[in-house]
């Protein structure tokens, strides 16, 4: 039976034993190799006394070995927690001390600029160091090992009683009360979004996808699972070519990848800075997107260059991973932006209006899903959790949880698609990343001197929003652009700092005292875009 | 002067309050300096630092991998448009 997230991968390692699974700039492991790795490590933090239920915190660069630290915790019946590397180090210690993880796996640098906050890691028993060889090491207060302590073995450690509502990872997402917030996933959550793109899109142990989304954002799931589960292999993009478009450009075509699965804003990027009429892209047969809008305008631009493509738009917050899709017509003639499709299988997604009746075709609501692709909730954040998953005031005689996405969207004609037409909330999307303007304005508001700050979207059709603040300096001057970029820099993810800081006498309000957003975005939208 | 306007920008913008300068040689793609994020606001800076529009294909790693070689890939851009 495949019911945990390692059991299908542990299949194609007896089906396809030889064929590549994962493949990072320098390494390359075959589905008997990653499953015989996952299970060394699964037998060392089993040694350290790692057990179900328990967090494995990876704040370490994106390689192949950390397919194989997922699999191990899994194992182990432990919940991994994926860590942004590039998350400043107050970031990630709050999310691994939120956590409360009892193993870190790091890299030599992550590990060093940890040093001031280890001692809030109270659980903490092992930590395990990607990029050391030597397998035990002495330097930290708990027992440390390199990744030479790591015995790839054919059997993994046996864990009693592990069911599919069990959690399988966290992943942490802005959050509107200035901190992140843990997105606490199932293996039948993250199976049931698995299984559904597999059969979809005819996941075939010769595809290539490419791995292009942090392990901290929930494309990779797609990118990883859908790949093990078959005997394809995933593809990483190297943090060399990355933020490069037009190495990018030329690393999809001689990668031959198959399968792509980006943000809008990445495949905008390729568009206007990765030269893409250089190549011809034979071996792309299926594109996926999700995270944000794709304005059309950009898409039909774009399609051309990817000739033997399909192309599909999927929706869904990490709440819920995709829950609804809607292949893109070719050619790509409307004017009008896409819909977010109807419900994937095993989801069911509808709208209730503001009176808590299920919404007509023409009408509007917030969307909401149920079904087991949603999550277990936030980590211990029960409030929070009782708020967005609440109970379905169509389903009174019995239990039954619906997730309120906070999303308005119209119900289409047909009655089971929706357009997607605004946020209920302050969260915006920028470079497909999700981002709480309250968050922000926490972080300004946490400086001493800044009297008052507010962060307005900019929306805008290449990145979705540029973010940026008005800021009230106290006794009206002293403090630099500069000075307000470093200050958000050790908070908050690169993609989440204001491109621009205006400084203001006093922010406008409205009639009732409220800070006038409006017309904050229409002043801030006049300045010219940065980068 | 150019490279200590790079340094600097470089010190302040893209790296999060880490103490350790950077010297011209070391590598900024290696270490994480560059990703994605600070790639754009990395050229978006140069270009209205010096007024010279660095072309797509050109932006590449070997160009980025270290200040001298930003520096270098700036004056090759400047010699072929005879700047």
């Amino acid at each position: 039976m495949n019911y945990l997230l390692w059991h299908a991968p542990a299949q194609s390692a007896r089906l396809f034993p030889d064929r590549p699974a994962v493949q990072d700039a320098t390494t390359t492991f075959t589905h008997r190799e990653l499953h015989e790795l996952s299970n060394g490590v699964a037998v060392l933090l089993a040694a350290r006394g790692l057990s179900r239920g328990e967090r494995v915190g990876m704040w370490m660069p994106k390689q192949a070995r950390s397919v194989a630290v997922m699999l191990g915790a899994s194992k182990c019946g432990a919940i991994y927690v994926p860590v942004d590397p590039q998350a400043p180090v107050e970031r990630a210690a709050f999310i691994l001390g939120n956590a409360d993880i009892s193993v870190l796996v790091t890299s030599r640098r992550l590990l060093a600029s940890l040093s001031q906050h280890m001692g809030t890691f109270a659980s903490l028993r092992a930590i395990v160091v990607v990029d050391e060889k030597d397998g035990e090491l002495a330097h930290t207060p708990v027992p440390t090992f390199g990744w030479g302590a790591i015995v790839p073995t054919s059997e993994p450690p046996t864990v009693s009683n592990a069911v599919d509502s069990d959690p399988a990872y966290m992943l942490y997402t802005s959050g509107s009360t200035g901190t992140p917030k843990g997105v606490v996933i199932s293996h039948l959550n993250a199976l049931t979004f698995i299984e559904w793109t597999i059969a979809t899109f005819r996941i075939q142990p010769e595809d290539r996808l490419s791995g292009h989304a942090p392990l901290h954002f929930d494309l990779s799931v797609f990118d990883i699972y859908a790949a093990l589960g078959t005997g394809a292999c995933v593809v990483m993009v190297p943090d060399r070519i990355a933020p490069f478009p037009a190495e990018f450009a030329k690393w999809i075509e001689e990668q031959k990848i198959t399968v792509s699965y980006m943000v809008p804003s990445a495949f905008i990027r390729l568009l206007k800075h990765g030269e893409l009429e250089r190549f011809s892209y034979a071996s792309l047969r299926t594109i996926l997107f999700a995270g944000e809008v794709f304005p059309v305008k950009h898409l039909k631009e774009v399609m051309p260059h990817f000739p033997n493509a399909s192309w599909f738009n999927l929706y869904g917050p990490t709440e819920t991973n995709v829950c609804t899709w809607t292949p893109v017509p070719k050619p790509l003639v409307q004017e009008t932006e896409l819909s977010i499709g109807r419900s994937c299988e095993n989801f069911d997604c509808f709208a209730l209006t503001s009176d808590g009746r299920k919404a007509r075709p023409g009408e509007e609501g917030e969307l909401v899903v149920r079904g087991p692709g949603v999550m277990l909730g936030y980590w211990k954040l029960p409030e929070r959790t009782a708020k967005n998953l609440t109970p379905n005031p169509l389903h009174k005689d019995f239990t039954d949880l619906i997730y309120r996405t906070g999303d308005l969207v119209r119900v289409l004609d047909d009655g089971i698609s929706f357009q997607y037409i605004a946020r209920l909330d302050h969260m915006v999307k920028t470079r497909g990343y999700r981002v709480e303007l309250e968050e922000i304005e926490h972080v300004l508001h946490a400086n001493t001197r800044i009297r008052n700050a507010a962060v307005v979207a900019i929306p805008d059709d290449e990145v979705g929003a540029r973010l940026r603040a008005a800021v009230v300096v106290e006794g009206g001057n002293g403090l630099s652009q500069q000075e307000l970029a470093s200050h958000c820099a050790t908070k908050l993810p690169s993609y989440a700092i204001p491109e621009l800081f205006v400084f203001m006498p006093e922010l406008p309000t409205t009639s009732t005292g409220k800070v006038d957003r409006r017309s904050l975005a229409e002043s801030l939208g006049q300045y010219s875009a940065v980068g | 002067m150019l490279r200590n306007d790079l340094t600097k920008f470089i010190q302040e913008n893209l790296l999060q309050k880490d103490p350790t300068p950077i010297g011209p040689e070391d590598s900024l793609i290696d270490s994480g300096i560059i990703n994605s994020m600070g790639l754009i606001r990395l050229v978006s800076f140069i270009e209205t630092r010096t007024g010279v529009r660095i072309p797509d294909a050109m932006i590449t790693p070997d160009n980025f991998e270290t200040v001298t070689a930003i520096e270098r890939t700036i004056d090759e851009v400047r010699h072929q448009r005879g700047v």
